[in-house]
């Protein structure tokens, strides 16, 4: 793997000095493709998302609350959403959010007495109300937990938000999500860092039209 | 390594329906290129931090991850990086955040304040051989100061996301100074990644590449026989 990502490692005769320059020229091109696919989301996103923003924003205005979720690094960007829409800081407006990943007492009692995949499905049947928006993060779009609570929020008349990268997994089979974005790009890593500008990206337009 | 990224995004979803706020998502956009673009004049800075952290875990120390509101979000998904990678077949490496216990947090506010919230953990935590890799998009949070300079009074090595005044950035990002308290932290940390924007999201943004890179290019001299162990001048 490491030679498929890294074959000037493999060059040969490379001491450290090589090494290094080769790790910096590595990271500028990384740096680069970042750039290269926010353009690529914004033309392929760019209406969804200020429409996404806008029906964000009426839900707000009608009492509407968010709730985010995601496992791994999408449970920490969840946390990350729901703290900006919250406390944003400075002359925002704070907004009603709450990530679903922040309670270890909560997420592990539903794992251990129902199963994983009803950890935010059965939160959402307990706080979930219609009018209230569901955000779920999924590099892959096939995790069966976030599946389940789209499909739970659904039912109980929220707006649904997808964000995943590639073709969307099973996020993006009918019936999906009311917004749906997925990020082009085979990268797990680039994936996040763009969802994270999508996701600023709808609060700041929220923002906006609020 | 290419800094010319500006002006293509502008006109991108132009001319279509609601073009008005159209274009306002394009300017959001827009205004992510040139820092984003800006993270490839880190690279140097970049790879002389994951190979002094790559030194560090070769000698079996761990990493202390922590930042404040949405830092400490990043400070979480750094650790879930080491301790569970994305790429099948790198192995775990120990990483904790410091924010992950909200007892402890609150606790720590209530009592000595919210200046120390980290310094008391790295104080329990922290040894010589163990890495303290605090993120503060402004450069201004004093719990992450604080955080670092106890971390490297111990003797640990000390890497710092930041950002904060572009201006007197001037396009420099390693070791350089960004705004009155990103200073202080480039004198309180071995290594400094440093964004020129103003906007603490779009400082986010790039933190968020700027640790992916760091965890893969940990992983690159970690697998190369030797190279931890050696020293090198950033």
């Amino acid at each position: 793997m490491t030679e498929m990502l890294y074959p000037f490692l493999y060059a040969g005769g490379s001491g450290l000095d090589t090494l290094l320059e080769d790790v910096r020229r590595s990271t500028a091109d990384k740096a680069n493709e970042i750039v290269r696919l926010r353009e690529a989301v914004l033309a392929e996103h760019g209406e969804g998302i200020a429409a996404c923003a806008a029906r964000m924003a009426d839900a707000f205005r009608s009492g509407g609350r968010l709730f985010a979720f995601g496992n791994g690094a999408g449970a920490a960007d969840a946390q990350d959403v729901a703290a900006l829409f919250l406390n944003p800081g400075g002359s925002a407006r704070p907004l009603p959010a709450h990530a679903l990943s922040s309670d270890a007492a909560l997420v592990t009692a539903l794992s251990d007495d129902i199963g994983f995949e009803a950890v935010y499905a059965r939160q959402l049947a307990a706080f979930g109300r219609p009018g209230d928006i569901a955000l779920a993060l999924s590099t892959s779009g096939d995790s069966a937990n976030l599946i389940a609570a789209l499909r739970e929020a659904s039912r109980r008349g929220m707006a649904t938000v997808g964000i995943t990268g590639r073709t969307g997994g099973r996020m993006a089979e009918t019936p999906g999500p009311t917004h749906l974005f997925t990020v082009p790009s085979s990268s797990a890593h680039r994936i996040q860092e763009a969802r994270t500008t999508i996701c600023h990206a709808l609060w700041e337009l929220t923002q906006e039209a609020l | 390594m290419s800094g010319t990224v500006g002006g293509t995004a502008g006109g991108a979803v132009g001319g279509t329906a609601g073009g008005a706020v159209d274009g306002t998502v394009a300017e959001v956009f827009r205004r992510r290129a040139e820092p984003g673009a800006a993270l490839a004049d880190a690279a140097g800075a970049i790879a002389a931090a994951s190979h002094a952290m790559a030194g560090r875990f070769h000698r079996g120390g761990r990493l202390l991850a922590f930042g404040s509101g949405a830092a400490a979000a990043d400070a979480q998904h750094v650790a879930v990086e080491f301790v569970q990678p994305v790429i099948a077949g790198r192995r775990a490496l120990p990483a904790m955040p410091l924010t992950g216990n909200a007892a402890t947090l609150t606790g720590l506010c209530a009592g000595p304040g919210p200046d120390d919230v980290f310094a008391h953990q790295i104080r329990c935590f922290g040894g010589p051989d163990d890495i303290a890799f605090g993120i503060s998009p402004d450069g201004r949070c004093g719990g992450v100061l604080h955080g670092l300079r106890t971390a490297r009074d111990r003797g640990m090595l000390t890497v710092a996301l930041a950002g904060g005044d572009g201006g007197a950035l001037t396009g420099a990002l390693t070791g350089a100074l960004a705004g009155a308290l990103a200073g202080a932290v480039a004198g309180a940390v071995d290594h400094l990644v440093a964004v020129p924007s103003t906007d603490p999201r779009i400082v986010k943004e790039v933190h968020v590449t700027a640790y992916h890179l760091l965890w893969d290019l940990v992983h690159v001299f970690l697998e190369q026989p030797d190279v931890p162990g050696r020293e090198v001048v950033a």
